[in-house]
């Protein structure tokens, strides 16, 4: 049977490069065979956020929306998102936006191991 | 229990061996630096804290040769990709905790 890992990641795309951390960890994962879940939670929802354009460093935006179209479940809690302002449809294709007790709480009961990366 | 640490911060920022040796004894104890954490296993004292806390040190070779260090530079450790990260994460080890 498949082992599933899930990557619950705390910090935005602005702060650090923890969430490219995370997207390395998820990209590796998936290379190597494994169902990977990713669930972003309080700043973290910053990096799905759609149109995403920095000029001197990595675009996460491009690179979690690739994850997505190659199989990784990208989720993120609802409350974070609406209380930074963000609405429904601003975020990357292919993430779904959802709640710690719903998403979350579904990934880690099917998980085989859970990585936080967060500060 | 066998435990995968992943440390992100550098020994001016943390001194992850003590946390390490609080939760696992050292043959348990498995450190997986990356981001700044690369520096752990370059830093004199810090390299030899973690050599005494943990028997299994694997260094993020992109993140240490994105701050322009080599392998070479390590004092404890052994650099390595993400997909052999991943492996000891999922296979190796039992359970993670960042720091």
């Amino acid at each position: 049977m498949t082992k599933t890992l899930t990557i619950l990641w705390r910090t935005g795309s602005m702060m650090s490069m923890d969430v490219n951390v995370a997207a390395k960890l998820a990209r590796a994962a998936l290379e190597k065979g494994y169902k990977v879940n990713m669930f972003g939670y309080g700043e973290g929802v910053t990096a799905v956020k759609k149109g995403q354009n920095p000029k001197r460093f990595p675009n996460i935006g491009n690179e979690l929306e690739e994850l997505a179209s190659k199989g990784v479940n990208i989720s993120l809690c609802e409350t974070c998102y609406a209380a930074r302002g963000f609405e429904r449809g601003e975020e990357i294709p292919g993430v779904k936006v959802g709640s710690l007790t719903n998403n979350l709480f579904k990934f880690v009961t099917e998980s085989d191991r859970l990585v936080t990366i967060a500060r | 229990m066998k435990t995968a640490y992943i440390v992100l911060k550098s020994p001016q920022e943390q001194n992850p061996s003590h946390l390490i040796g609080r939760f696992s004894g050292r043959d348990e104890s498995t450190a997986i630096l990356v981001e700044d954490g690369v520096y752990q296993a370059m830093h004199m004292d810090a390299s030899r804290r973690l050599k005494d806390a943990a028997s299994t040190i694997l260094v993020s070779r992109e993140d240490l040769l994105a701050r322009g260090f080599t392998e070479r530079d390590l004092k404890a450790g052994k650099a390595t990709d993400y997909g052999e990260i991943v492996e000891s994460i999922m296979e190796h080890t039992e359970r993670t905790i960042t720091l």
